[in-house]
């Protein structure tokens, strides 16, 4: 199966690093003009194709404007046959760290405290911090094997985070 | 009646300028609705012959099956009053925990609630067309003539059940909608286009029933949600219920009628109003009396504000950005005016909010401008709106879990495909149910639709593949496909949850609602025909006293008396016709009384002053 680009669908250069300013002006530019509003008179074909492109746009727009799903994206694009071969093991140290931090965040869970979660995510942040750096210089020696491991370390600690303002958020509406 | 009838200049003569098409914007708010109109990107709400634009959205249904809506319906107790009924539309009775002034029934089947009342059961959506139907008469009437399309707007926050519901209320009351519209992308648009805000903003919309927070990016016309939340059962109307509990409290009463407690809600509003400027105000109730302070008012309310205010944090991490990020905070609702969510907002952006467009007018004005540009009115550069779905669409899986396809906050339209699988070896059929929401469980999630898959070719457990796609549009209705990959069967459905209506039950309510405009239309004809009777029967009795006795002979004259006096019998009764044949029949009776008066005129004035005039053209 072919994955549609959507850097070209776009028109942006396909990169880790993104302009966002780049990225929101051919956006805003494509929807102008496909947007389903521009045909409520339209005949069904031209209303079935601007639903059709605009969701395509909308796909595309979320898709990069995230970082982790561009980097997803990034190398489904550049390097589809990766995918085939058998995939690189994580590091054992990587896991056990991670497991470590899951620990840390179960133990956390307990108090109920804001302020308490604070070093844990500093923590995560920094590690994120450092891996996508790591990402970004695979992706420019166009190592896509080890990429590909990068983006699963990046997965794991995306879920991470998520999960500590899933918590916050329930302690917040409370 | 040639001779007796003078038009006046102008009249008669049909507006033949250039035909724009009419378009309102309609905000069905939870206690007032509006109606407005914009031209040349300019919009203005419409009021009525009172000059009021607010209507109460409050219907009253009386024994003998006629209804009032607004002013009128508020100014009497009899029959059953019914107001924020918006809370009801799409809902079921689990839905319902708090008191109202009026009874509720389920119905059977979905379990979605009716209403009692003096003309039995009615549905929210029935109460939502009433109300509609009003605005549009008051709007047809201002604009002089039929309504193109309509954009009403529903809080953001409304899931696919009440965005239905509204739908049904619309063609119930035989509107054509151009779009459903979240009321704050409306303010949005009437704040960006009247008032050319840009940035990134917030629009805080507590109304009487439903609080709703939308994050936009305004650019160069183009309106871009970025996330969105609220709660559809959280308003003023809460404020209200706080305070008539504390004064019951302070009363020391547990139990209150229907009526004791309407009008203990109504002082409550009034004292939560009067509490916008003054610092105290007495209320009572019975023989207790008691004072109502500020700082009170702030223990009962805080509790909903911050409430709203989790729900802000919550659309701010959707859109990954801080509130330092945002450029604007704007206000939007009537119940926006407490000087309390002035301060607790303000403390919260770390900026002044803004409210410089009539926080109950703008909703309406911003569907009014999106409501002139989808008719087809050009206007300048058009606005482009990107709405999101503000909940998760997704289908059941084994154990009662809740599979997201579509997660909440998606720009539409967007269409998501997940593939799935069979459970059992030789499973032929899959259900499909579909549902919304963001918990994990369907059972907390709002059921939408279900639907089966049939015709798999029997495989072993697992090796089905069965592609699920969702596809939601611009107007945030969703359809959903299924398609099982390896023989291709197919199964689709548009989503048309339940929300207490069967599709039969539209059709009867639309149907029942042209009979009614039918019964109209036959009122105005009779109205019509009796103001025309009553006309001709005064210019004749003129004209008979004038010249009666110079011009027709005693027969003649009897003659016309006779059938004056039927035609006066019958414009006082209800047969239109019967006063259309005996009006018709006076005309012939009379025309030659009306040429005869016409040639003595003529000779009148032949054998005055304009002789001279007559000879010289000859």
């Amino acid at each position: 199966m072919t994955t549609l680009d959507f850097f070209a669908l776009l028109g942006i250069p396909p990169s880790c690093q993104l302009d966002r300013t780049l990225l929101e002006q051919q956006y805003r530019a494509q929807q102008a003009k496909w947007h389903p509003d521009r045909f409520v008179s339209g005949s069904d074909g031209e209303r079935l194709a601007a639903l059709q492109h605009t969701s395509l746009l909308n796909d595309a727009y979320a898709t990069l404007k995230n970082p982790l799903r561009r980097a997803e994206h990034l190398l489904d694009v550049k390097c589809p046959e990766d995918m085939r071969k058998p995939p690189l093991k994580l590091e054992h140290a990587f896991l056990l760290q991670q497991m470590e931090l899951r620990e840390d965040l179960e133990e956390l869970a307990q108090h109920k405290s804001v302020e308490a979660l604070l070093p844990l995510r500093q923590t995560v942040d920094a590690e994120l911090t450092q891996y996508w750096q790591e990402f970004a210089n695979e992706i420019d020696k166009q190592d896509w094997c080890v990429a590909r491991l990068g983006l699963q370390k990046l997965q794991f600690l995306h879920k991470l985070q998520e999960d500590i303002n899933h918590l916050e958020d329930r302690w917040l509406d409370d | 009646m040639v001779l007796f009838s003078i038009a006046e200049p102008g009249q008669g003569r049909a507006k033949q300028a250039v035909q724009r098409k009419r378009a309102v914007g309609i905000d069905l708010g939870t206690t007032n609705s509006l109606v407005a109109v914009a031209q040349e990107g300019k919009a203005e709400v419409i009021a009525d012959a009172n000059g009021s634009a607010l209507l109460p959205s409050v219907v009253q249904y009386l024994t003998d099956g006629t209804h009032n809506v607004g002013e009128a319906a508020l100014a009497t107790l009899s029959g059953t009053t019914i107001s924020s009924s918006k809370r009801l539309l799409g809902r079921g009775l689990a839905d319902i925990g708090y008191q109202l002034p009026y009874t509720l029934q389920s119905t059977t089947g979905d379990g979605m609630v009716m209403i009692e009342t003096a003309a039995g059961p009615i549905s929210p959506v029935q109460v939502a067309a009433d109300i509609l139907k009003e605005l549009v008469t008051r709007a047809e009437k201002s604009l002089g003539g039929e309504l193109d399309g309509v954009v009403i707007t529903v809080p953001a926050y409304f899931d696919e059940s009440q965005r239905q519901a509204t739908r049904a209320a619309a063609r119930i009351a035989g509107l054509k909608v151009l779009r459903l519209l979240s009321e704050p992308t409306a303010a949005a648009v009437a704040y960006g286009l009247d008032q050319h805000l840009e940035g990134t903003i917030i629009i805080y919309d507590l109304g009487g029933g439903t609080f709703d927070v939308s994050l936009m990016r305004l650019h160069k016309g183009v309106f871009e949600v970025l996330a969105t939340g609220g709660n559809s059962a959280l308003g003023g109307d809460d404020f209200d219920r706080a305070i008539v509990g504390w004064m019951l409290q302070q009363a020391g009463v547990t139990e209150v009628d229907v009526v004791e407690y309407r009008q203990l809600s109504q002082q409550a509003r009034a004292a939560k109003h009067a509490l916008t400027t003054a610092e105290a105000v007495s209320v009572q109730y019975g023989s207790w009396q008691g004072e109502l302070s500020r700082a009170t008012l702030h223990t009962l309310i805080d509790g909903y504000i911050d409430a709203t205010l989790s729900a802000c944090r919550r659309v701010l991490r959707d859109a990954d950005l801080a509130a330092s990020d945002v450029s604007e905070v704007v206000l939007v609702g009537g119940s926006t005016r407490t000087p309390r969510i002035h301060e607790k907002v303000k403390a919260f952006f770390g900026r002044e909010p803004l409210c410089s467009l009539n926080p109950d007018e703008v909703v309406a004005l911003g569907a009014a401008l999106q409501a002139d540009v989808l008719v087809g009115n050009k206007y300048g550069e058009a606005a482009l709106l990107l709405d999101v779905i503000p909940l998760s669409l997704g289908i059941e899986t084994m154990g009662g879990l809740m599979e997201k396809i579509i997660p909440r906050n998606s720009t539409i339209p967007v269409v998501r495909a997940q593939e799935f699988t069979t459970f059992k070896d030789g499973q032929t059929v899959m259900s499909l149910h579909v549902y919304q929401g963001e918990r994990e469980l369907v059972s907390d999630c709002r059921s939408l639709a279900l639907f089966d898959l049939r015709g798999i070719p029997p495989m072993v457990a697992g090796a089905a593949r069965v592609k699920v796609s969702f596809q939601v549009d611009a107007d945030g209705l969703l359809e959903v496909q299924a398609e099982e990959m390896t023989s291709g069967v197919k199964s689709s459905v548009v989503v048309k949850p339940s929300f207490g209506l069967a599709e039969q039950d539209i059709a009867g309510m639309i149907q029942t609602s042209m009979q009614n405009a039918a019964a109209d239309k036959a009122l105005r004809t009779l109205r019509e025909k009796q103001v025309e009777g009553r006309r001709h029967l005064e210019a004749l009795q003129q004209a008979l006293q004038q010249d009666g006795d110079s011009l027709l002979s005693a027969d003649e004259k009897a003659a016309l008396l006779t059938a004056m006096q039927k035609l006066e019998t019958a414009v006082a009764s209800e047969d239109a016709i019967h006063i259309e044949h005996l009006t018709e029949h006076l005309n012939t009776l009379s025309r030659d009384f009306a040429a005869r008066r016409m040639d003595a005129g003529i000779k009148a004035a032949l054998a005055g002053q304009q002789l001279d005039t007559v000879g010289d053209s000859l």
